[in-house]
């Protein structure tokens, strides 16, 4: 019983015989062709069957998926790691140095204040011994400390070097996800299991997600920045 | 003052110590996640709480709720500083009694104008006029 048109012409036909013999041998006719019927299922089940199997078996052969799931995640994972601990160790790095830098930029600051008072203080004694050495100090530290400040700035400035490797790392990782997103659906039209799970909406709305990616779908409403977050709290009474 | 810093990632809790320093906070200490940090408060006399919301053991807003509901610790003053930005969740926080809001990424003169705006509003509540 291929198609349903076929299907309905032998029933018409069946009833047809049905309606025009005797009891027995109308039951006889039923039952050939529920019979029939029966054994168009069980072959168009084995063929599915068959199918399945073939297609799992030509997955287990792929080399492409093999090589997927053996080797390209986890070297993923392992370039991903590697993303992390590089901006992270950048990230140290400038905060240590923008740590020891703002001590002498206040050095800078005092010294000048302090200079500036004192002259202030010797105005009419303007070139008094102390004020001259003071002058001649505040020079010398404010020279130094100028030079270490700009080399601080330079490590700052390479530390963000980063940048250029995590990109292209992640690049390539984006790629991978790609190439797994595309296989899997290939499984799911082999299988025919075409019908999507409905989405889940009981997930906890205060439920901890991390930072809120633009154009993730997120079915929650996201504020849009401090200014959200703090008109919403105005309006709770904050 | 005495201000206890609490997120997972030693970056960020590096950057708000700074900030703090900026401001005139010098006496700071950290925590990487609550089940770190609400001992650290109940033995330490600290008088500001800034916490992150998602972290690894005890979450910032499981945090807020053990303080609050703890005798000693109750009217200490929360600040959260988190890239959780739900709608939901900001009002979660709210009503379990945090006292400011900042979501990541965040400027300087954002954690001044709201660690002035929660000492203003205690003092108000201090000090009726």
């Amino acid at each position: 019983m291929e198609n349903y048109e076929e299907c309905k012409s032998r029933l018409r036909d069946t009833l047809q015989k049905v309606e025009s013999c005797s009891a027995e041998e109308g039951r006889a006719v039923l039952d050939a062709f529920v019979k029939d019927y029966e054994t168009s299922i069980y072959n168009e089940i084995g063929r599915l069957t068959r199918h399945l199997h073939d297609s799992l078996a030509s997955f287990q052969a792929d080399e492409k998926i093999c090589s997927l799931t053996k080797e390209e995640i986890p070297s993923a994972k392992e370039r991903l790691k590697y993303v992390m601990d590089i901006t992270e160790r950048a990230a140290q790095k400038v905060l240590e140095f923008i740590e020891m830098s703002i001590p002498l930029s206040l050095k800078i600051k005092e010294g000048a204040g302090e200079l500036s008072s004192l002259l202030e203080r010797n105005k009419e004694m303007y070139a008094v011994r102390s004020v001259e050495e003071n002058t001649r100090i505040f020079l010398k530290d404010a020279t130094k400390n100028a030079d270490i400040l700009h080399g601080h700035l330079t490590e700052i400035l390479m530390a963000q070097e980063y940048q250029d490797i995590s990109g292209q790392i992640i690049k390539k990782v984006i790629d991978l996800v790609q190439e797994v997103e595309s296989n899997l659906l290939r499984i799911i039209k082999i299988t025919g299991s075409a019908e999507y799970p409905k989405k889940k909406n009981n997930r906890n709305n205060i439920e901890a997600s991390g930072p809120y990616v633009p154009g993730m779908g997120e079915q929650l409403e996201h504020m849009e920045g401090q200014d959200d977050v703090d008109q919403l709290l105005a309006n709770l009474g904050f | 003052m005495k201000i206890l810093v609490v997120d997972d990632f030693s970056t960020m809790r590096r950057i708000i110590k700074n900030l703090l320093r900026d401001l005139g906070f010098n006496n700071t200490a950290e925590a990487d996640d609550g089940t770190t940090a609400l001992p650290a408060l109940q033995n330490g006399n600290f008088d500001f709480l800034i916490t992150d919301w998602n972290m690894p053991g005890m979450q910032g807003i499981d945090l807020l709720k053990a303080v609050r509901s703890d005798e000693k610790l109750a009217k200490l003053p929360v600040l959260m500083v988190t890239a959780e930005s739900k709608r939901d969740q900001i009002v979660e926080a709210a009503q379990v009694g945090v006292n400011g809001y900042i979501v990541k990424p965040f400027t300087a003169v954002t954690l001044k104008e709201k660690i002035e705006k929660i000492f203003e509003r205690l003092d108000a509540e201090q000090n009726p006029t």
